[in-house]
């Protein structure tokens, strides 16, 4: 795919036997602010979704056309496909008029890199501290915190390690440099 | 690896957080009425405790939320943590 403006467009994926890492383009990046604990607005927006918003820390709620990722007791980013983000922009302010939220479009205020392949975790765990143990340890789970010194969302897409690591454009290609070469010993 | 129970998050490491100083001093309601001395006694005295200790925090890298944090300042044990709102645990 050509994005003519990615951060990572010149750099080298990698695609081996048990690590990969890979820039994901074209992904819409919705986030969701509310009051603390607004049934109103929460029930509003799983309506339309189709499915229940996460209640707790390191929960993703998701269907086929959208994933919801638990940022705070009152925020959540949706991810969609970018050419489906408009419209849900459009018809979420509808079915929220008179309410009190705040919807941003942060599409391109974060680049996903995808990370896969069973020495994921032992890459990550080289530059961020959570304990892998007890966070990210299934398929639909989604952890904030650090790798190396960019602030992420970890968003874990399936029970084999797939990971997608949102960072802020301005640290992307920082954090891809680095994660490839802490991929490099397990790739020759 | 010193580790802080975010209320939210549950328990990640010290690196993820940041202190911001004392909790529980309420910002007077008319700051009109008061002297210079009685101002400056909101803004910069501090109680300076040998002890137990509560203090504002951030999860930064986390879910970004503030809370309270009880604390031993001789041993830095942290003996509770409690959202913004929740009345302070008793020492
Ligand atoms: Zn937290």
């Amino acid at each position: 795919m050509n994005n003519t403006n990615s951060p990572l467009q010149s750099k080298d994926q990698i695609k081996s036997s048990n690590i990969n890492l890979e820039y994901m383009d074209f992904i819409g990046k919705i986030n969701l602010r509310i009051r603390d604990v607004d049934t109103d607005v929460l029930n509003k927006v799983s309506a339309y979704l189709g499915y229940e918003l996460p209640k707790n820390s390191g929960e993703v709620s998701t269907n086929d056309e959208s994933r919801t990722a638990w940022l705070g007791p009152n925020e959540f980013l949706i991810q969609c496909a970018e050419d489906k983000k408009d419209k849900f922009i459009e018809d979420l302010n509808r079915n929220l008029n008179e309410c009190f939220y705040a919807l941003t479009d942060v599409s391109d205020y974060y680049i996903t890199i995808r990370l896969s392949g069973e020495k994921s975790i032992e890459v990550l765990e080289k530059g961020c501290p959570l304990n892998f143990k007890e966070y990210l340890k299934n398929k639909n789970t989604c952890a904030q915190s650090y790798i190396s010194k960019g602030t992420v969302l970890i968003d874990r897409l399936s029970e084999d390690q797939v990971f997608d690591i949102l960072i802020r454009w301005s640290f992307a290609d920082y954090l891809w440099d680095w994660l490839s070469d802490s991929c490099s010993e397990f790739t020759n | 690896m010193f580790v802080i129970k975010c209320p939210y998050c549950g328990e990640r490491d010290q690196t993820e957080f940041s202190c911001h100083g004392e909790a529980h001093i309420a910002r007077p309601e008319n700051p009109e009425t008061l002297t210079d001395e009685e101002w400056g006694e909101y803004l910069f005295i501090r109680s300076n405790k040998k002890g137990i200790h509560y203090e504002r925090w951030t999860h930064d890298h986390g879910c970004r939320r503030w809370f309270n944090v009880m604390r031993d300042t001789v041993s830095d044990e942290i003996l509770a943590t409690y959202k913004m709102g929740e009345e302070k645990p008793k020492s």
